[in-house]
């Protein structure tokens, strides 16, 4: 990790994962955060930018519920519809809105390997903050 | 770390202190809660006893472990007038919950055609990661009415017989569901998905009756040692995550509406009487009869599995449902507080339900003995059955354990797994397994989870539940 680079780990509780995810930006911050997620669930390295799916979140109560409100609507395009992303641009974003489009495609059994299931991102102990170096957030993922 | 009294063998309280509303109860043994004290749970055992309407206590059985907002081995019990509702407080997986099947073969005739059948069972039942039917999509009208009826649905369309239903948690449909109060979200995942295991540790195990405890009562359930069993272990799948997911969501604002306030945002919740509660209630009920629909539709799938490998009919293989019980649910039930009858709702995260002999809600056919309790453990060791006892209904709101808990992260398990066949070690072990990803495999190890053995004695010595039988696994099945 180099500072002004966007970077993400997942620790690994014993019953559950946790995201930390940091970046210069906030639209960056959404980047990497989509990466994340979708490297919980597989190799996100074998999944290819082809297309792009629209995601626009309304009405989030504050920061973190936003983020929030983003993940779930990708894991919901990703377990009804079989997208996978890794990565995502940011088009408009307010205090409660946001417009991105994330990057990825369609699961194809012979090149993608899903290693686990995530069920929900969830509120419990959702960070998202600013400070001098850039952003960073932390969410939990229910497996 | 919070102060903790050890109330008697089984048992430790959390007093109550600052903002909490009742005491916090463990039960556990010693070893347990010196486990437990390295983690956050017992303060998750503490917020939950802030919530508003809170009786009696806040709970956690043996296998409790870190959850978010509520424990998982959870029980809180709310005033139905007073009392809140909270979706972090059923989980995710809506009535995740284990089905026992019983058999009339035994192992000596399964086991020569054995690795043909956990073969026939990963055809028969789609598991893993996105496991769909393809083949089997629902149409939004025909998932409304499956929602709506639960286990009862799939017993019209074929799958399975209607004395199934007398054997279930609830006969099967939960009341009260409302297809109008689930989102057209929650329809699309559910389409594809009925008849699905899932991954992580939801499985499909062949059993057997290795130890008989109380043979009374395992007459009763037709456990018969060295007798063939199945057992299922599987939820509401995308279904119920979208229904919670989609309640959490709102319930944000909610609680900030009713001037709730929250040590936690994941267990946001509502006012029992409130309007967003009563729809929470009847979208839950709707997971909840998806679950039950679920296991119904597996449960016919085992069936078929044996049928073709072993070329017998129903009658001679005799697998017939045990019973079937939720472990992640809320309800509305009458328990008695301080000497007087109370209607509460119930919530369970990781808890099963415990009803002693005469219970009207046990099965008529076991109402003599008591509600069958089904705990599973890991897949290289044992799950037990157990029965429901009146020290449930005194002590936990009839209330007990659910499982084994994990013992070892998903990172250190798959760094006990390198270098390993873990297929070939459970093979000399006597279980054959088959499964989506050997991720799974190596994640969920023996090794990793705690044994499920000392958590039940635990239950059993506090009175919660009895121990009827021990199953070992010949044959699992996993996403």
């Amino acid at each position: 990790m180099t500072s002004g680079e966007s970077w993400y780990r997942i620790l690994d509780h014993t019953a559950d994962i946790a995201v930390l995810v940091r970046a210069p930006t906030l639209p960056g911050l959404y980047d990497a955060a989509t990466r994340a997620l979708f490297d919980v669930i597989l190799d996100v390295r074998t999944v290819e930018p082809r297309d792009l799916s629209r995601v626009e979140i309304a009405d989030a109560e504050d920061a973190e519920d936003l983020l929030v409100r983003y993940l779930s609507e990708l894991l919901f395009l990703h377990d009804a519809r079989d997208w996978l992303f890794r990565g995502a641009r940011v088009e408009a974003m307010g205090a409660h809105s946001l417009i991105a489009h994330a990057a990825g495609e369609r699961f194809d059994p012979a090149r993608h390997r899903i290693e686990r299931q995530v069920k929900a991102v969830t509120y419990h102990a959702v960070l998202l903050s600013e400070d001098r170096d850039g952003w960073s957030a932390r969410f939990v993922v229910d497996l | 770390m919070r102060a903790i009294e050890r109330l008697d063998e089984h048992r430790y309280r959390i007093p109550r202190s600052g903002a909490m509303r009742v005491d916090g109860i463990v039960f556990a043994s010693e070893k347990l809660m010196e486990e437990l004290r390295e983690d956050p749970t017992l303060e998750q055992v503490a917020n939950v006893a802030c919530l508003p309407g809170i009786v009696g206590w806040s709970l956690a059985m043996p296998d409790a472990h870190w959850g978010y907002g509520f424990p998982i081995g959870g029980v809180a019990a709310f005033d139905a007038d007073d009392g809140v509702v909270s979706p972090g407080g059923v989980g995710y997986d809506i009535n995740c919950g284990v089905r026992l099947l019983r058999s009339s073969l035994s192992l000596e005739e399964v086991r020569p055609r054995l690795k043909e059948l956990v073969d026939a069972l990963f055809r028969e039942i789609p598991t893993g990661v996105g496991a769909h039917r393809r083949e089997e999509v629902l149409s939004r009208q025909e998932l409304r009415e499956l929602v709506a009826r639960g286990a009862r649905w799939s017993v019209e369309r074929g799958d399975g017989y209607a004395s199934d239903l007398e054997v279930i948690e609830e006969g099967g449909c939960l009341p009260g569901a409302d297809p109008d109060a689930v989102s057209d979200r929650a329809l699309e995942r559910g389409r594809s998905q009925v008849g699905t295991v899932g991954s992580g540790n939801h499985f499909v195990e062949v059993g057997v009756v290795a130890e008989v405890f109380d043979r009374e009562a395992a007459a009763a359930f037709g456990l018969e040692p060295g007798s063939v069993t199945v057992l299922i272990h599987s939820g509401s799948r995308g279904f119920g995550y979208q229904v919670c997911d989609d309640t959490v969501k709102g319930f944000v604002k909610v609680s900030a509406r009713y001037g709730i306030e929250l040590p936690d945002r994941q267990l946001c919740c509502a006012p029992l009487r409130s309007p967003e509660a009563k729809q929470y209630l009847a979208a839950m009920a709707c997971a909840a009869n998806f679950a039950f629909a679920n296991r119904q539709r597996m449960a016919h799938g085992v069936r078929k599995a044996f049928e073709r490998v072993f070329g017998v009919g129903p009658s001679s293989h005799g697998l017939t449902t045990v019973y079937d019980v939720c472990h992640n649910i809320a309800k509305f039930e009458e328990h008695e507080l301080a000497g007087r009858r109370a209607r509460v709702c119930v919530h369970r995260k990781g808890a099963t339900r415990a009803f002693p002999a005469g219970h009207p809600d046990v099965p008529v056919r076991y109402r003599g003995i008591g509600q069958p309790v089904l705990i599973p453990g890991d897949m290289g060791r044992y799950s037990y059955g157990l029965v429901g006892s009146a020290g449930a209904m005194e002590r936990s709101f009839g209330s007990t354990c659910h499982g084994a808990g994990r013992f070892l992260s998903r990172a250190a398990a798959k760094r006990a797994a390198r270098g390993r066949s873990l297929v070939r070690e459970l093979e000399r072990r006597g279980v054959a397994i088959r499964a989506a990803g050997m991720a799974t495999v190596a994640e969920e190890m023996p090794e990793a989870y705690k044994d499920v053995a000392e958590v039940v004695d635990v239950v059993d010595g506090a009175g919660l539940s009895r121990k009827v039988a021990r199953l070992e696994p010949v044959g699992v099945i996993k996403g």
